[in-house]
Order: C-alpha cells, then sequence, then structure tokens
C-alpha cells in the first residue's frame, strides 16, 4: 500500500503500562457487556436501540481502528 | 467513453460495467476490458485540495469524488471517500492515539499492535469485550475519564459519518459505478488470523519473532481464528446460489500481506491451511473472489496452479503480471499500472504500455486494468497520465 507507515517500532510483547485499576473500578460502564451496554443506552437514541448490537460493535471498530 | 456507454442511465451502465468484469475474469472476451480504479487519497490534490480539507469535511469529501468521477470514466473506484472516520475520531479526542494520522500531504497509519502474543487466545474469544476491557483502555489513556458529552459526540459523529456512506452511494450510483465485492461485514474484506495478528494485534516485527519463538501459540491463534470467523464463512458460500452475485464485480474481496514474512513452513500451518478452503468453497460454487495480493505472490504462485479458470482474480502490486500470466494461466490478473510510470511518463508512454498490456494479456479474458498502488500522495500520478489511460480503456475495443 502507498499509504505512509511511521518507522517507530513498539515493543509490544515487554509488559504494557497497566491500565489504572482505580479507575476502571471507578468507571460504571468498564465491563464487558454489562457497562457497555449501559453506555451505549446512555448514547443512542431510543430509535436507534433495536440496531444496537451491530451499531456498538461499528463503533467499537471505529475507536480501535477507524 | 464509447458512445454506447454514455448512452446509458446509470444503472444500466453499472450493470454494464458489471458484466466486463464478470466477462473478463471468467475468460471471455469483455466489448472492452474493465478498469479497476485503486485510487484513495490522490483524487483530492486532483481536486485542487489538501488532504487536511478533505478530512475535516464531508462536503469536500464529496465534492471531490464528484469531480474525479466527471474526469475520469473509470469502473470502480475502491474508495468513495469514506475510508478514514475522522470525524469520529476527533470527536473522541483520540488525537495522536488514532489508528489513523494526517496532514496536508499524508493520511498515514500510526504504529500499532493490540497485543502481545500471550493475550491473543484472550482476543479470539471475544474480540469486543477485548476491545472494551483491554485494547481501548490501553490505547487512549483517559479513556476511563471521557465526559457523557464526548460520547454522545461521538455518537453524533458516528451517525454523520453513516449517513455520509449512504450518501456516497447515491452519488456514485449516479455516475453508474460498478460495486466491487460484498462486505464481510463490517469492513469490506474477508480477513485471517495470521493477517490479523501482522496488521492490527502483533505488528510486522513482533509476528516476525513470534514466528520463531511462539509458532504453537500463534498456531493455536490461528485455529481458533478459523473455527470462529472462516469456517462459517465457508459454511454461507457452500448455502449461496451458484454461480457470480451480478450486484458485484467479484464475490468477496481478500487482502493477502503477511505471505511476504512467512516462510514456507509457515506459510503453510499458518495459512494456506485455512485459505485453500475458503478459495476451494468459491471455486466449487463459480464464484470469483478478486485477492489484494500485497507485496509479492509469485514464491506461492505453486498453490494456486489447481484452480479452475473464472475461480480466482489476483490483484497484484509488485508482481510482474508477464511473469504471473505465465506460472498462473489460470488466474485473472488485476493490474499492471504502476506509480512510477503514472507518475513520471508521458500520456503517450502511459497510453502504448496500456494498450500493450491488453493486447498481450486480455485480449482473450482474464485481465483488468488497474494500479499496482493505493494512489495515495500527490506525485503518484500526473492527471494528464490517468486521464489518457482513461480515455483509452474506455474506448479501445476488443475483437471478439
Amino acid at each position: 500500500m502507498a499509504e505512509e507507515i511511521k518507522v517507530e517500532v513498539t515493543e509490544t510483547t515487554a509488559p504494557k503500562a497497566p491500565v489504572e485499576e482505580t479507575k476502571k473500578v471507578d468507571w460504571p460502564y468498564a465491563s464487558y457487556p454489562e457497562g457497555y451496554n449501559k453506555l451505549l443506552n446512555k448514547i443512542m437514541p431510543f430509535w436507534a436501540r433495536p440496531a444496537k448490537k451491530m451499531m456498538g460493535a461499528l463503533l467499537i471498530k471505529v475507536l480501535v481502528d477507524g | 467513453m464509447r458512445e454506447i456507454e454514455k448512452n446509458m442511465k446509470p444503472k444500466e451502465l453499472k450493470a454494464y460495467r458489471t458484466q466486463l468484469f464478470r466477462d473478463a475474469e471468467q475468460w471471455k472476451t469483455p466489448d472492452r476490458i474493465p478498469h479497476y480504479g485503486n485510487i484513495v487519497t490522490w483524487k483530492i490534490f486532483d481536486a485542487g485540495y489538501t488532504i487536511d480539507q478533505a478530512m475535516q469535511s464531508m462536503d469536500i469529501m464529496k465534492e471531490t469524488v464528484e469531480t474525479f468521477l466527471s474526469k475520469y470514466p473509470i469502473d470502480v473506484l475502491i474508495d468513495v471517500g469514506i475510508r478514514n472516520q475522522f470525524n469520529v475520531t476527533e470527536a473522541f479526542g483520540m488525537g495522536e492515539h488514532g489508528y489513523y494520522y494526517y496532514d496536508k500531504e499524508v493520511v498515514g497509519i500510526n504504529d500499532h499492535a493490540y497485543c502481545p502474543v500471550d493475550r491473543l487466545m484472550d482476543y479470539i474469544n471475544d474480540k469486543e469485550k477485548y476491545a472494551w476491557e483491554v485494547a481501548l483502555p490501553e490505547k487512549i489513556p483517559d479513556f476511563y475519564d471521557k465526559p457523557m458529552e464526548v460520547w454522545k459526540n461521538t455518537w453524533n459523529e458516528y451517525w454523520k459519518y453513516i449517513m455520509f456512506i449512504l450518501k456516497m452511494n447515491k452519488v456514485t450510483g449516479a455516475y453508474g459505478l460498478a460495486s466491487g465485492a460484498p462486505n464481510n461485514p463490517m469492513k469490506g474484506t474477508i480477513n485471517f488470523g495470521i493477517e490479523e495478528a501482522e496488521s492490527n494485534l502483533l505488528g510486522i516485527r513482533n509476528l516476525s519473532i513470534a514466528a520463531r519463538r511462539n509458532f504453537d501459540q500463534l498456531k493455536e491463534f490461528c485455529d481458533a481464528w478459523n473455527e470462529k470467523e472462516t469456517k462459517p464463512i465457508i459454511a454461507k458460500i457452500l448455502e449461496s446460489e451458484d454461480g457470480p452475485d451480478m450486484k458485484y464485480c467479484f464475490d468477496a474481496s481478500l487482502i493477502m500481506l503477511s505471505q511476504n514474512i512467512l516462510n514456507p513452513k509457515q506459510f503453510n500451518e499458518l495459512y494456506w491451511c485455512y485459505l485453500e478452503p475458503l478459495l476451494k468453497a468459491y471455486e466449487q460454487k463459480g464464484k470469483c473472489p478478486r485477492i489484494f495480493t500485497e507485496g509479492k505472490i509469485d514464491m506461492y504462485a505453486d498453490h494456486f496452479v489447481d484452480f479452475k479458470k473464472g475461480s480466482l482474480a489476483f490483484h497484484l502490486e509488485n508482481d510482474d503480471p508477464w511473469a504471473i500470466r505465465e506460472v498462473l494461466p489460470n488466474v485473472c490478473i488485476i493490474g499492471g499500472l504502476t506509480t512510477a510510470l503514472l507518475g513520471n511518463a508521458t500520456p503517450d508512454e502511459c497510453v502504448d504500455y496500456t494498450k500493450k498490456l491488453i493486447d498481450e494479456l486480455g485480449s482473450e479474458g482474464g485481465f483488468i486494468l488497474s494500479e499496482d498502488k493505493m494512489l495515495s500522495y500527490r506525485n503518484d500520478c500526473k492527471a494528464e497520465n490517468l486521464k489518457a489511460v482513461c480515455e483509452f480503456v474506455s474506448n479501445y475495443e476488443l475483437k471478439k
């Protein structure tokens, strides 16, 4: 592909900086699928909720590699 | 464009263009050679804008696509302006933690890798759970601190993006542009465990290391991917109607890149053993997938020699099309145009080369014209060269 790729290398086999556990515990939406669904219910309009499974999955995908 | 095509209504033109692709894939001589536009952000420069302007405005992006389609009678366009969702990631405040980055001249990919080898099974066991509980919090340092307002804005931008995709479908429909391949299921391509490991989970460097040091763990992951992701696709193919789906130019779209860093044993055990059954299913049902063979594929050409004519189409990047025709006379070739040619030669030289490609590789079917690289940068192509090639190929009728 002609897209430019930055050359810095991340050593992912090394331990990652741990995500702060206290923050995770404090955040009411941290678990999947319970917390995640609760968050989607807060941000999705009522009429869109029947498509929550697909729309939520796509939103996660966009945030991860969009 | 030929008069006969100029007089067609958009829907009719779309169906006609689709038939041109299907004829070429089936090794029937098409009326003319179809042109698969492997053109991404280059069209932004050609319309007089810079990358940042188009990425920050859906109206400008729409204008660049319309300008492009008005100027160049291309039959399929790989990106119709919907490839990069910066409005969503920017609403979320991703900044340098985004997958892509851009400036005036470039859209690029930030270095990324979401998994160490020992967490690959966590990922495949539940991809969304892994993304939500591990990948996103690790990728975005303030993930747990985002106010609800940010989440709501992100949703709103995401919805705008979906609406933009629908709008662009209408825009391209008005030009009679043909559809490449059905989506599967979200990003348009069928992926394999080894490709996901290379492009997102481990990265090229860590995959190269893991293929030697952690082969068994990689194999376990690829097996699990095959069970969860690939086998259900094969089952659907086998349940589908025989023959090509005429709504599309191809029955699927696959990207192969990791073969470039695998040795033959690794390729056979981490890739081919899963890929072959999928391709055989398409062959059995009389369907033809397009495989974008990034880098090179010639070192593994022998794996594909037994497929029936009409069941495989390779979109070549660095392979020589004449050499591939020699070793794989059963595989339809997509490609031929290089960025070196389009960016540096004269229009006459480009047309002469295009004519040679068509006369030597496509006069009896089995060839589709395309660019070897995704045209992305300003200097990847001169507008007058693409114009000359498009005018030539859209008017050059083949003898039947």
